[in-house]
């Protein structure tokens, strides 16, 4: 991963990661502490890190399909009231050209057939105050915002 | 990750060592979990203490670890952070888990430091 540095104090800033499950890692954890560094309420940190832990997932496993490599760049911008993120990939699209839905799956009976996945959107929706998405030039645009105050 | 494994009347206590589980590491806790487990009392409780962050490819391999125990036998959860259990509150597992906020809550009298138990 190549850190892109912003200059001190500035509050827009960008990382450049391969799609790899540890280059998530390390990048998830380099911005929570560029937007601590920023000032972000602590305890706003974990709501944020969640998010952009499941929408760094989903780039690596769907849209690059765990290939191991596909290029991800990451946008921050921390306001006085709010943050937004940008996630962009030339990974696939997501299905239909859509945001998934934010139903959160079913765990009625028997723990056998328990869910071990599908939350991830759903996390996403419930944890930021908007979520959008658009398919541009075989380019996907994942954006999301938070109230920071 | 580490997996550290405590023998108390009957439950085994498994201790995970790490700060996160997360999607790097979902599948390998899955695996260290099945070898931790298996053979194992018909309890086991998970020590997420050390835990301060996890995300649903995480929660998924606790609810794999759960169920790779099989029939007749649980999965407790003791020692959530803030942030674990937020994560399984908003998934609604923590109506499929019983979680305890320490060790201490989910096997009384393990503080006595006596795997034998304790008489007063």
């Amino acid at each position: 991963m190549v850190p892109q540095q912003t200059p001190r104090g500035a509050e827009r800033f960008e990382l450049r990661l391969e799609a790899t499950g540890s280059q998530a890692r390390t990048a998830l954890t380099d911005t929570m502490q560029r937007l601590a560094q920023l000032g972000l309420p602590s305890h706003r940190a974990g709501d944020i890190q969640l998010v952009l832990a499941e929408a760094l997932n989903n780039v690596v496993e769907h849209a690059y399909e765990n290939a191991g490599h596909g290029a991800i760049t990451l946008l921050c911008d921390l306001g006085p009231e709010t943050l937004d993120i940008c996630i962009v990939d030339t990974g696939k699209p997501l299905p239909g050209g859509v945001l998934p839905p934010a139903e959160f799956p079913d765990l009625a009976g028997p723990l056998d057939g328990l869910p071990e996945g599908g939350f991830g959107w759903c996390l996403i929706h419930e944890l930021t105050s908007c979520v959008q998405y658009r398919r541009e030039n075989a380019t996907n645009y994942l954006s999301f915002g938070f109230r920071i105050s | 990750m580490t997996l550290t494994t405590t023998e108390t009347d009957g439950a085994r206590i498994i201790t995970v060592n790490a700060d996160r589980i997360d999607a790097a590491m979902a599948i390998q806790f899955k695996e260290d979990m099945r070898e931790k487990t298996d053979p194992g009392p018909e309890r086991v409780i998970l020590d997420l203490s050390s835990v301060t962050f996890i995300d649903s490819s995480g929660l998924g391999a606790i609810v794999a670890a759960m169920k790779q125990l099989g029939d007749g036998r649980r999965l407790d959860l003791a020692g959530l952070t803030p942030m674990v259990e937020k994560v399984f509150r908003l998934t609604r597992m923590d109506t499929v888990f019983t979680l305890f906020s320490s060790l201490d809550d989910a096997v009384p009298g393990l503080d006595s430091g006596s795997s034998g138990g304790s008489y007063l």
